[in-house]
């Protein structure tokens, strides 16, 4: 039991990070159809403005949720200037070509993180009641990875509910399946858009303001981050939120697992993974034209 | 005697005084290293560091009645950005160039230099090969090699930590990691035949979640603290080993943790909460006594700081500052200012820096110097640690052989 239960603890924490960057990625997809290269550096934006809230000291747990959730919203105004500013400018282009847009912007971002933070990386204090781990079947849990799992769940639920349950939800998906037709029955495609890249910067800036307390914070993370969210929502097929929350748990435990099992191949067990899904199910996981 | 001795030491060797003003045209010194990207804070200390021993040779007149004058270029952690700034300096007639962070870089740097008669004071490169298979007349390094620091630790192990007689490994997955640990490895066999190693792993370098190596390592490791650890990791990898190690009480379950490869940068970014980490290095500042270590750090704490904060300069500031003054000394031996008159005069030279004297071996250009040992760990201080524990390693029990294989 102790063999399985540390791999799928670190597989699932890993799991809900990746998701809460590839969900907003794919989310914006979905509804905008644009790439969003940039997506990894809402990731390091939240994690640097996680790491400044704090001051880098270690705050009781629930001053820290806030201090996260705070940095998230920072990160979601930053979305919706960002929408107004660039990606309003790249509906019209090629996906090519809007590709090559966001990824100016994700350079742009790591320049400018550079510049404020500087080139060291920066360590954000965990909260000491989420700092240690417990016991289950004599396996050590780290609590942060529960926090972790729970949050993924809660945002699940809450997109769930938005895209599905809303009024807002059923605007978005008429806008995913046509953005033209949509404007035509009243739709404004535009506000739509910048809900979707609220959203989804949201999720991104939550993700590294949460991962902020697990490693040291640098420009670099934007990229590392965005090439493994995008394996993600490949995995999930593109535009599909469920679809990338089971990718993201299945590639947080395969990398987890091989890691443990197979040390061997974990550097390629996501890349291996990916192939195989995409050979047996092109679309992936649960990939459709007018899926969201 | 003693007091002219006490003064050239408290000039900080035979490079300063040549006068209270300086006649001759400036002597412009390239300096090439990484200021931006992921690496940037090694080229911003390292600068810091040369810019300190130039604004300190400059206000005594000099070297030779004239002027030292820093003139930097973006070594950008990249070969062909290297190649183009070393070419750049060539042609505006710079033969003289210090700094570089990658051996990689150094390496591709070195046949331009050979082209155009430079010399180059490497700050940081420290790949072994520099000094053996692809050694060249033209390069010289001020850092303690790879070779040199697996040994330095193999001896400070062997000599301080002798009760720990089982070694586990945590480092990156590159070459480089690699090759800490089977040195490391080897100079304790060469030392202590009765010396174990039991788990080693490896995680790649952009890693940021280092869960399932901790575990995997922490599945063959007792936990009763009678093992030590070698961890060759740097940067914001050793902060994902010691954070997300934190459930695992990780760093109480070894005796020891040594480290190759970082510094007191780390400690300063883990922080407050950080545990104890045995750090093998070029430099600490409080490790050394005499009056060019007091002021290498009374002026680097009067000047804003670049890089990590630190109460007292990193080892890239150390660096930066004694490659100038080698250089320096070198020229006002040569009488000359070229990059061939430095070449020459470099090898067997010794020098008085802030770790004692220290000299380039002739056959091969190695430093013969110190390595220094430092235990830090988190403290509520202004910078949110504290290296209370230092050590210094003599040379002569680690230094390697000389074998230089190409010219």
């Amino acid at each position: 039991v102790q063999h399985i239960l540390v791999p799928v603890a670190a597989g699932l924490g890993d799991g809900v990070l990746l998701f809460l960057v590839a969900g907003g990625l794919t989310l914006i997809f979905g509804v905008m159809g644009i790439l969003n290269f940039a997506h990894g550096g809402y990731f390091m934006l939240g994690a640097f403005l996680g790491y400044t809230i704090a001051g880098g000291r270690a705050l009781p747990a629930p001053v820290e949720l806030g201090e996260i959730t705070l940095a998230a919203l920072v990160v979601g105004a930053v979305g919706i200037v960002s929408e107004r500013l660039v990606f309003r400018q790249l509906y019209k282009l090629s996906p090519m070509n809007s590709l090559l847009g966001t990824y100016s912007l994700l350079l742009i971002m790591e320049g400018a993180a550079q510049q404020v933070w500087g080139p060291n990386p920066l360590a954000q204090q965990q909260a000491p009641q989420l700092a240690g781990g417990f016991d289950v079947a004599g396996t050590r849990i780290p609590t942060y990875n529960v926090v972790l799992v729970a949050i993924g769940l809660l945002t699940v639920v809450f997109l769930q509910w938005l895209l599905w349950g809303t009024a807002f939800g059923r605007q978005a998906r008429a806008v995913a399946e046509d953005r033209a037709m949509a404007g035509m029955l009243g739709v404004n495609a535009v506000r739509v858009s910048v809900i979707v890249l609220f959203v989804g910067t949201f999720l991104a800036g939550l993700g590294g303001a949460l991962a902020a307390p697990m490693f040291g914070v640098t420009p670099d993370l934007a990229a590392t981050f965005i090439i493994q969210a995008f394996a993600v929502v490949v995995v999930g097929g593109l535009g599909s939120i469920w679809g990338s929350l089971w990718a993201a748990l299945l590639l947080g435990l395969v990398d987890a697992f091989a890691v443990s099992f197979v040390p061997s191949l974990s550097q390629v067990a996501l890349y291996v993974t990916m192939f195989l899904v995409l050979v047996l199910r092109p679309r992936g996981l649960l990939g459709r034209p007018d899926a969201i | 005697l003693i007091v002219v001795s006490v003064a050239l030491v408290a000039c900080g060797g035979s490079s300063q005084p040549q006068g209270s003003t300086s006649s001759g045209p400036p002597i412009k010194i390239g300096f090439l290293d990484t200021m931006t990207g992921s690496l940037g804070a090694v080229g911003q200390a390292t600068q810091d560091g040369a810019q300190i021993a130039v604004d300190e040779i400059n206000a005594r007149g000099g070297v030779n009645g004239s002027k030292l004058e820093l003139e930097t270029k973006d070594e950008q952690a990249n070969a062909t950005a290297t190649t183009q700034a070393m070419r750049d300096f060539a042609s505006e007639g710079v033969q003289i160039v210090v700094g570089f962070t990658s051996s990689a870089d150094c390496l591709a740097a070195i046949p331009i230099a050979q082209q155009n008669n430079m010399v180059i004071v490497s700050a940081a490169c420290a790949d072994r090969s520099l000094q053996t298979t692809k050694f060249s007349k033209n390069f010289f390094s001020i850092a303690v090699n790879t070779d040199e620091m697996t040994a330095a630790a193999a001896q400070y192990a062997k000599d301080k930590l002798s009760d720990v007689k089982t070694w586990n490994n945590l480092s990156y997955d590159y070459v480089t990691g690699h090759d800490y640990w089977t040195g490391f490895q080897n100079e304790m066999k060469k030392r202590d035949s009765s010396v174990q190693f039991n788990k080693s792993v490896f995680f790649p370098l952009t890693e940021t979640q280092v869960t399932p190596y901790i575990t995997s390592l922490l599945s063959g490791v007792p936990g009763d603290k009678s093992q030590g650890l070698f961890l060759s990791t740097f940067g914001g990898g050793t902060i994902a080993v010691a954070r997300q190690g934190q459930p695992y009480d990780l760093f109480n379950k070894f005796k020891v943790i040594l480290n190759v490869g970082g510094g007191e940068d780390v400690s300063a970014a883990i922080g407050a909460s950080g545990g104890p980490i045995t750090y093998i290095h070029d430099y600490y500042w409080t490790a050394y006594k005499g009056s060019i270590n007091d002021s290498l750090v009374k002026q680097f704490q009067s000047r804003p700081k670049q890089g990590p904060q630190t109460d007292g300069p990193h080892t890239w500031v150390y660096q930066g500052y004694t490659a100038i003054h080698v250089v320096a000394d070198a020229i006002a031996k040569a009488k000359k200012s070229d990059g061939q008159g430095v070449m020459n005069t470099l090898p067997g030279m010794h020098f008085q820096s802030a770790k004692g004297d220290i000299s380039f071996r002739k056959e091969d250009h190695m430093m013969i110097q110190p390595a220094t040992v430092f235990t830090c760990q988190g403290a509520s201080s202004a910078v949110g640690f504290t290296c209370p524990t230092t050590d210094v390693i003599q040379p002569s029990t680690f230094t390697p052989p000389a074998n230089p294989t190409t010219s």
